[in-house]
Formats: C-alpha cells, structure tokens, sequence
C-alpha cells in the first residue's frame, strides 16, 4: 500500500531552526570541521552546503526542496582525521548507512544530526509549477501527491537510521507494502516490447556519469567503468556497451541500492533509469525473502545464502 | 514465491527473428562457463564414454560457479554468443563448500533480469552436472542447442556489433 | 605480444581420427601471439615432452599450449615439462580437444572447426597468463585433539606414535568419553572398559602427549600449519600435582547427586572422579553441588586430605598453544527421549535409555552389573527393547539412521537373556541394519541362540498397567496390532550432534550439515578432511558411528596429520586470489563470501598529497585461500582477482573465441 505524503511546513521550520542551532554549537566547539547540510542556492533551489565556521552555519536550510543526499561527500572527506558533521532526513539516513555498511567512511569521524521527516518534493516538479502556486506550496505545504519524490510514495523510513541527535520529534511509522510497479510494467511488457524500451534508452544516454555519481552504492576509489585493464567498458557510445554500462551500474549495487532514485532525478537526459534498479529490488525480495531491500543490511543479499534458495533446475526454466 | 511476469514458462513466440534470416547451415555458439571440479569433469566423462553431442558448446573452465562473474555472460552475449551456460557441482556438493551457493542466488537472479532486458532467458542456462554425470552433460548439450536453433541467432543481432 | 607455442596432439587416431589436426595448425599458426605450431603423435610421450622442451629453447617461447586431452589428466605432466625447460609452469594453458571434442562429436568438418576454437581460446588466456610462485608455509609439528573419547585417544596416540607433540583437550574430568560408558561391545563381547583403559592409560603416560581434561577450546585463529589456539582449563578444586589420587575425599564428601556418568541410574559425590579408572585419577570439585562452594561451610575434603591438594579458590586459567593441525573428535548426544510423551520416558521409572542399560549391565554399575528395574530394584522377568527412537523419524526425530542402535540392542537383549536364564526379551524394530563384519552372524545367534524376540514395527504407545509396562504396535510382518506386557522398557535413542556442535564448528570455521554433524571435505573421497585446510574430523562428531568405525577414522585423520608433518614446509597453490590494493576500496564484501574465512581488514598507510592516509583493504591469506574466485565476483572494482583466472584471461576467452575469424582466418 503506498504511503501519503505530505508537507508540515511548520514542522521543517523549527527542524530547520534547531539544526542550524545544533551545526553552529559543533562547529564552534570545535566538535565537527565541517557540517553538511543544504542552503539555497539559484532560484529558490536547495543545494549542498558545506559549512565550516559558526557563521557558515547560519546559511543552512532545511526546507520541501532540500532533496539531495549529502552522504556521498564524505568521501571528499576521506583523507584526514576530524570529524564531520552531516544532517540527514530519513532516506538521507539510508544513503549514509550505504556508505557506512559499504565501510566507505568511519562511523567514529561522523556526528549525525538526524531530522524526522514526512515528505520532499521533486524540486524539477516544483520548477514546473507557475510562480504563484509554487510559492503557494512552499509557503502553506499543500501539495498534491504528485509533486513529492517517487520515494517518499513507499517510504518507511520517515525517522533517521543513523543519527547522533534527532531535530525534531520522530513521526508515527506506519508498515508499507512494498510494491514496484515500475518493473511491474514492463514485466507486463513482451520481451521485444522490453527489449526495445531499453534499447531507446541505451541509444539517449550519453554516459555522462551523473547516474553513477549521485549513487551512494556506487563509491569504490577506481569505478571498473574507467579501468582500462580489464576493459570492462568500451569508451565507444554503441548499443551494446551503453547496455553494459547500465548493466554493470545496475546488477553492481543489486542487493545494495537504496531506492532513492537520485540517479534518475540527475539524468540530464531524463531517461527512466530506475526502471533498471526497480526489477532487481522487486526480484530479490521475490526470490530470497528480503522484505525491504532497500535498507541496507548488515551483509548483503548477495552476500549470503539459503541452502533452500530457489534453484534453476526446478522449474525456473 | 511469487511468479514473475517475466517467468518463460508461458508459451511465447520466439523472438522476432533479426532482418537477415540465418542460412540453413547456420549453427549456435554457446559459450559454457563450467567449475573444474564437477561440470569441466562431468564434461570429460561424456567425452571418456563417447556420448556424442552437438559441437555448439565452447567450455571455459573456471575453478567454481562462484566465479562466473554476470558480466562475463552479458558480454559473450555481446560477443555474439547464441546461447550461454553456466555449470556447477550439485547444491550441497561444490568443491569449495558454498562457491555454488552465491553462483545459484546470483544467477537466479540474472536469469531473471536478462529476461527483463529483453534477452530471452531461454538463452541462458545454469545447471548442477557432476563429474560422473557424462550422460547429464551431453543431454543438457542436446536440449540447449535444439532449442537456441529454434530461436534463432542471439542477441547481438538485434544490439549491433561491438566496436 | 607474448611469444606462443602450440603443440597439437594426435593422441594417435584418438584426435586425429576426427578432427584433422593439421588444418587447425595452420589456422592457429596465424592467431596472434602464436610464433611455433607442431604436431606431435603422442605430445605426453618422452619424445613428445623432449619436443616441447626443445622447441621452448629454440624459438624462445614465452607461452605454452598444449592442444591435447583434459587438462584434468595431463595438466600437471606439462607443468612439469615446462618447468624442466626452465619456464615458468604456469605459462601453460591446455587446450582440450580430446574429451570435449574428438571424442563426442563425429563430424570431421565440425570438429575440426571447434577443436580450432578451443585452441583460439587457450591462445588468448596463455598470453594473458602470469608466472606464478607457489607460497611457502611453515608448519608446527604439534597437533591438537579435540575430545578425549575413543577417536580422540587413537588419533593422540598414533600421531605421538609417529613421534609428533599432541595436545589431547576434554571437555570432562576424565578421557575414555562414551565407550568408558558401555559395558560390553558387540559383535564380539569383548569388555569395553578392558579394551579401552590400557588406551586411556597410554594417552596419559605417552611422552608426546600433553593431557588437558576438564578443559575447553575458546578460539582458533590462523590456518593449516599455524593455528593458534586458545584453550580454557576449567578449575578443579584439585591441585592436580599433589593429589595422589586416593578417593578418601570422595569417600568422605557429605553430599550426594545424580552421576551424569551413570546417566542418572546412580549417585556421585559433590567431590568425585566419574569412575573408578578415570584418568587422570584426580577428582574434581562440582562448585554448583558442593556443601563449601554452597554455604561456605563444610571443607571435609580438605580436612581430610592428606596431601593437602584441595584449593577451593583455584580460578581457571587460559592458555594459548600453537598448533600446526586440529583434530576433531568431539562425539555425539542423544536425542532427547522425552520428545516422545508416548513412551513415557521421565514419566514411568522403568522406561530407560540404552546407555542406562549399559550401566545397569556393568559390573562397575550402580548395580554391579545385576539388572535390577530403578522403580523397585526387582529383576525384570520381561523386557521390551525399542529401536530407532528419534532415529528415521522425520516427525519428530531426524531423517537419518544411527547405525549403531540395532547392533546395541541386539547386544542388549542378548546380554539379558544370558543374565535372566528364564527372561524375555523382544525387540521392536523397522529394520535390522547389520553392516559389518561379524554382525549378522551375531543377530541371527541373538535370535537362534538366545531367543530373543523380534517383532517388526515402531510402538505407537507405552503405559503403565499395574507393575507391568504395556508396549502397543502394529507387527508389521503380520499386519495386526500386538501389546506385549514387560517388566522394564529400553529405548534405543538416535544419536545426535553435541549440542554445542554449530558453535564448535564456528569457531573452528568448518560447515556443518542441517543437523549438526560437521561436514567432511568429500562424501566419499575425502572422509576424513573438513574444508578447511589442517582440521580433521574422526567419530561421531561427523556423522553416527559405531566403534570400528570411529576407530578407523581416527587412525585415518592421524595418518593425514602424520603425512602433513612429514614435510617441513607446505606448498601452497599460487592460483589464490589476491587484492589490488591501490584498487580495493576496502568495503570487504569479499569477505562474507569466502567459504575458508580467508579474507580480512587490513589497514594500509600511505602518502596522499603531503598527508599520511590509513584506510582498510581486503588482505587474502594464502594459507586458508582455495583459489574459488567468488570474492571475485563481490568485488565491484575488481581489486580482487584470481590468478590463473584473472578476469582479465576469462573475457579474453569469451571475446576471442566469438571474435569474427572463421570467415577471414588471421586477418583481423
């Protein structure tokens, strides 16, 4: 059953207040040398913040567009020993959990302001409202189900699960049903109707790597999509290896992808790249029993077995 | 477990066949990635007690199923395989305990997804020989190959070449 | 380019009778890479092997492949070749065109094009192929021996035999585990205690073994050659050095409990050795029982000790020993009667166990061998045993055979009947299972001889019936109910894992099967050896056993252990995995699926842009490694790689194999 959500604007304010509150205290004790967090940027736009003195602090928002995941800054942030601050809505948390359980970034360096949240909207939808219900929205909070991210439809993580301070009360967590109808579609699809679709994909994508790099599952210090030795990827843009392109992205973070779906939020392109991502959730909560894939687990679905595991001889064929 | 939209079982028509029909003498090539110690000796029994089967399938040995890394597949299906098979030891029987275990969740899992991409996941088998079962090996060889010749050339026809 | 030889073999008509092997000599003379093509009748013979090395010096090969048969045959042959010609061995590849080709397919044309495909491909991965060095381990010539039972002290002893240190650990204050327990062992009626205590005798008197009862294994870390073991000695309450082991403090003790060693048919003190041929002969102090340890009043032990050797404060001490190999022998439980309410074990006092029996029989039983019934201390004048009491169960025991149940219980009933001339004794079975020497000869005397009773089929209910015991079935042979009334009733209960089987295995990193028993490396091949390299298994801990077999295997895991420590170094395979480092992002998941627990953290330090960085990356040890490669496939970067199976040499062979030759041979 998908989940409503919904704005509290008044709610994000006072989140907003003590986080800011909370960032200037660390970093003027010296606690964190850096807190990230969102600030506004052009147009109204929430974008990262890195923020480094008291008075940085001043700058942070937290606010209906701040949907961008901070977690993978940290590894920016690797080298060194002083510790980080980073704010976090609950699939922020999910992102940092990523990381963490991916051993990307040490737990010890983090100091995790945790905000409980209950809905943020798709700043490219917003964008495209006319002025006057755009600042409407922001300002009252009603907004209509459309306009929120496509995770926050089957969020279940509304309350951080990472965090060293929560801004704000946590919000009542309801169980959700999880469903994907993306790949539902095309599961409904012929195979050349499917096999089409990604192939109109494979041919827009101009591999510029904004997928890759927003991915919080997608951290490793040299991506095999550079190497050249093994040539995993053919630096030319043909079919088939713009098809392994998408294939290695989406079958590597199999087991580990958060369902954010920041990856298809930053195409330029705008192409539907969670399709991809969608089948493999779908599939592996199918087949091994994982009731949410999308959290991150102490080992990974692939990183385990089930001597009853559903086996290929028996009729999978 | 709940059925898949994308399972094969239900009849289907084979994949549209690419515009240049194959030629009548046109044969698959099946690439078979096969564990060493169960399926790479399974292999050779068949070939100890003679069982002849069809000339289709090219062996890579690997050391366990474990070892089949899902790209390798994709990409002999990008090289222009028409089929690909991967075996293993037994569930319970693998050489190195549990290497098939990992192999078996892997693939069922990209079984199901080649499907999803539009690559007929008939194409693409896995399967448990022993190194006595010659007589497995070889029927496996039999089936696999009739059946990619009924559905035509692979995937690469329909991808284009690689560069 | 890698310079490459290729050496295509007849095997007389064996190839060559299909495939027509000089049409693939001259395709495969213009592969890339490949500078020397020959024929050879027979490539393994003397001359065959005198060529290669020949044609490696003359024409400076740099990479060898052998086109010939499974590389499962002659692969370590053709190492060996090479090696004598001063090259690298790993620099073969082997190409078969016997087995996989020559041999199964008929048509000559088809043929021929496939073995040239096989050969395509053995080209591409030898010129990807490395020089590898096996690595070298030390060992520690000192093994350890988990449990002290019968398997436990004949592996101690043949391995001190062969003049190597062994640690003997048990869990109990005395070796001599289950088989110190029975009273007579089948088929040859020999007395289990007159065959056994010279062996426990020898175990503590034997200059190579080193004794630890009443002591348990906490860690293991390290690997074949090189374990490190952490073992926990258990306070006794005894100073083991100067206790004479005369039992006057056991004689003297005020307080009086069940004896888990007379599994509860009789008593022991809170002082006490199990029995009377324990060894070592030094009592231990049961803390939970003790009158002292209880009030903190009594100490009569002490009192009357002569050799002041009681130490109520003695605290248990941990040690570490380093060990080059572990054998495990820690033997089995038994299944837990009660779980049958219908035969009233626990509720009706004379439904006992079979290892009760065994004491009730023993002449150093609580009975001094009389068989007395526990509710009324009379001789039973009928008596019911029951087989496979958990055994072949899937309802509520397990699925498998215990193996030793009917052979014990024909021995019981057979030891009644010669005990109470006039007494009788049925048997209820679903099969009789006698495979071994001598043992069907010993049923069939059981039935003829003796005259006990056998009546095929499992009761479905046991009650009480004044002093009788009324044991319901169906005797399947007739198809029609029985009810036959006893004095007393023996269940013969499956034998099961030690309860604490997983968590043994665990800490040692063996697998274990559904039910616990630990898993041999081979069913069939490798009985004796577990997955992980330098730990063996012998008796019951691995599966149900009786004696004999126990016996064997034990002798078995020691011959591995012997034939491990006569060697000074171990050699390891060099076709490991092993990580990139300047690649590995250190998220280790590599680490959960390696099957040998070969994979950890290790923390790197290195200069980036004028400030020392430490991260963690994923370190192999060669030692546990097997050469699997699934690490390889958990590794998204490709840090991880398996030599010899380098991703890099597996997509060569893919990619060359489907590279568009065939119509323009060479030319592309």
């Amino acid at each position: 059953m998908p989940r409503k959500p919904m704005l509290d604007i008044e709610r994000m304010r006072s989140a907003e207040e003590a986080l800011r509150r909370e960032a200037r205290r660390l970093l003027a004790d010296g606690v964190v040398s850096v807190f990230l967090g969102h600030e506004e940027g052009w147009d109204g736009l929430a974008v990262p913040s890195f923020a480094a003195s008291p008075e940085d602090a001043e700058r942070l928002v937290w606010n209906p567009l701040c949907a961008s995941h901070l977690a993978k800054y940290l590894l920016d942030r690797l080298a060194g020993d002083e510790k980080v601050g980073i704010a976090v809505n609950g699939c922020g948390s999910l992102a940092l959990d990523r990381i963490l359980k991916d051993r990307r970034f040490p737990r010890e360096r983090l100091y995790v302001v945790g905000i409980p949240c209950t809905g943020i909207l798709d700043p490219a939808r917003v964008a495209d409202l006319p002025p006057e219900r755009r600042r409407e929205v922001l300002e009252t909070g009603r907004a209509e189900a459309e306009l929120f991210l496509d995770r926050c439809s089957w969020c279940d993580v509304p309350n951080p699960v990472v965090s060293d301070i929560l801004v704000g009360e946590p919000v009542a967590e309801e169980p959700v049903v999880h469903e994907y109808p993306r790949a539902a579609r095309l599961e409904a699809m012929s195979l050349e109707q499917r096999f089409e679709h990604f192939k109109d994909l494979y041919e827009r994508c101009i591999r510029c790597f904004a997928c890759r790099n927003v991915c919080p599952a997608c951290s490793c210090r040299e991506c095999c999509l550079d190497q050249w030795e093994p040539l995993w990827l053919g630096r030319a843009t043909s079919v088939p290896e713009q098809q392994m392109f998408h294939f290695i992205r989406a079958f590597d973070v199999a087991g580990r992808c958060i369902r954010c779906g920041e990856c298809e939020r930053v195409c330029p392109m705008g192409l539907p790249l969670m399709d991809f991502n969608d089948k493999l959730l779908k599939d592996i909560a199918e087949l091994f029993g994982v009731e949410r894939p999308h959290v991150p687990a102490d080992v990974e679905p692939l990183g385990r077995f089930d001597p009853q595991d559903p086996d290929f001889e028996e009729g999978a064929e | 477990m709940a059925e898949s939209a994308s399972r094969p079982e239900e009849a289907r028509p084979a994949e549209t066949r690419p515009a240049e029909e194959p030629g009548a003498g046109w044969e698959p090539v099946i690439v078979g990635f096969l564990c060493n110690w169960c399926s790479y000796a399974g292999a050779d029994s068949a070939g100890t007690a003679r069982m002849a089967h069809p000339p289709n399938v090219r062996i890579i040995r690997v050391p366990c199923s474990g070892r089949v890394n899902p790209r390798f597949i994709l990409r002999a299906f990008q090289r222009g395989a028409d089929g690909v098979l991967v075996s293993g030891c037994h569930p319970g029987d693998c050489h190195y305990s549990t290497g098939n275990y990992y192999a078996r969740r892997r693939l069922v899992l990209l079984k199901r997804y080649l499907e999803y991409l539009g690559i007929d996941s008939r194409r693409f088998r896995t399967h448990w020989v022993s190194a006595s079962e010659g007589q497995k090996f070889a029927e496996i060889v039999r089936e696999m190959t009739a059946e990619i010749k009924a559905l035509g050339p692979g995937p690469k026809a329909k991808l284009g070449d690689l560069v | 380019m890698k310079r490459v030889g290729v050496f295509l073999c007849w095997c007389g008509s064996n190839i060559a009778g299909t495939v027509d092997v000089s049409r693939v000599a001259e395709k495969v003379r213009l592969l890339p890479g490949v500078v020397y093509v020959e024929e050879n009748k027979y490539t393994c013979s003397e001359p065959g092997q005198a060529s290669i090395m020949k044609a490696i010096k003359e024409h400076d090969l740099e990479r060898v492949v052998v086109a010939s048969c499974s590389p499962r045959l002659h692969e370590p042959t053709f190492r060996r070749t090479l090696e004598a010609a001063g090259m690298n061995p790993y620099h073969l590849e082997m190409a078969n065109i016997r087995e996989h080709c020559s041999w199964v397919h008929t048509d000559r044309e088809e043929a021929t094009a496939k073995a040239f495909d096989i050969v395509r491909m053995a080209v591409a991965k030898a010129l990807r192929n490395e020089a590898l060095q096996p690595g070298r381990i030390s060992i520690e010539k000192k093994a350890l021996v988990l449990g002290g039972g019968i398997a436990g002290i004949q592996a101690a002893l043949d391995i001190a035999d062969a003049g190597h240190q062994v640690i003997l650990v048990e869990r109990e204050p005395t070796i001599g585990g289950r088989m110190a327990q029975f009273d007579k062992t089948f088929p040859t009626l020999d007395c289990s205690s007159c065959i056994l205590t010279p062996k426990m005798v020898d175990c503590a008197k034997h200059p190579n073994i080193t004794l630890y009862t009443y002591s348990e294994l906490e860690k293991v870390e390290g690997y074949i050659g090189n374990f490190n073991v952490t073992i926990r000695k258990k306070a006794r309450g005894v100073d083991e050095a100067l206790c004479t082991g005369c039992g006057l403090c056991q004689t003297k003790c005020p307080v009086k409990v069940d004896s888990e060693f007379d599994v509860g048919v009789g008593k022991r003190k809170a002082i006490y050795t199990p029995f009377p041929q324990a060894v070592p002969n030094k009592p231990v102090i049961d803390k939970e029982n003790c009158r002292y340890h209880k009030t903190g009043k009594c100490r009569i032990c002490e009192r009357v000790c002569e050799a002041k050797a009681i130490r109520f404060d003695q605290e248990d001490t941990i040690f570490e020993e380093k060990v080059g190999a572990i054998v495990v022998a820690t033997g089995f439980d038994l299944f837990d009667l009660e779980a049958y309410g219908e035969y009233g074990y626990g509720l009706y006092p004379d439904v006992i166990s079979s290892l009760q029996f065994e004491r009730l029989i023993n002449a150093s039983g609580p009975t001094e061998g009389k068989i007395r019934r526990p509710s009324d201390q009379e001789v039973p004048q009928s008596v019911a045993f029951v087989l496979c009491v958990g055994s072949r169960d899937d309802q509520k025991g397990v699925s498998y055979c215990s193996r030793a149940c009917c052979m014990y219980s024909v021995k019981h009933a057979t030891q009644y009947r010669e005990k109470v001339k006039d007494g009788r004794a049925f048997v209820f079975y679903m099969d009789i299972r006698t495979p071994g020497k001598a043992y069907e000869e010993f049923y069939r005397r059981s039935s003829v001889d003796y005259g006990v009773e056998y009546i095929r089929g499992r009761p479905s209910k046991i009650y009480q019936k004044g002093k009788k015991l009324v044991v319901r079935a169906e005797d399947t042979l007739l198809g029609r109910p029985v009810e036959v009334e006893v004095d007393m009733v023996v269940l013969a209960p499956a034998m099961v894992p030690k309860h604490d089987a997983a968590r043994m295995a665990q800490t040692l990193g063996v697998s274990y099967d559904g039910y616990g028993f630990l898993n041999e490396a081979h069913p069939k091949l490798r009985p004796v050896e577990t997955n992980t390299a330098g730990i063996y298994l012998a008796g019951a801990c691995q599966g149900p056993k009786d004696i004999p077999d126990t016996v064997a295997q034990a002798s078995a895991a020691g011959a591995k252990v012997v034939a491990l420590f006569s060697q000074d170094e171990l050699t390891t395979e060099p076709m490991v995995a092993r990580v990139d480092e300047a690649l590995c992002s250190g998220c280790l998941w590599c680490k959960p699926v390696c099957p040998y627990k070969a994979i950890e953290a290790k923390t790197v330090t290195e200069r980036v842009a004028g400030r020392t960085v430490t991260r963690e990356v994923a370190s192999v040890n060669v030692g546990l490694c097997q050469g699997c490669g699934a690490c390889t496939v958990a590794c998204r970067d490709g840090a991880m790689n398996l030599a010899g199976y380098t991703n890099d040499q597996v997509l060569a062979e893919v990619d060359d194999l489907l590279a568009d030759l065939r119509p323009a041979c060479g030319q592309r």
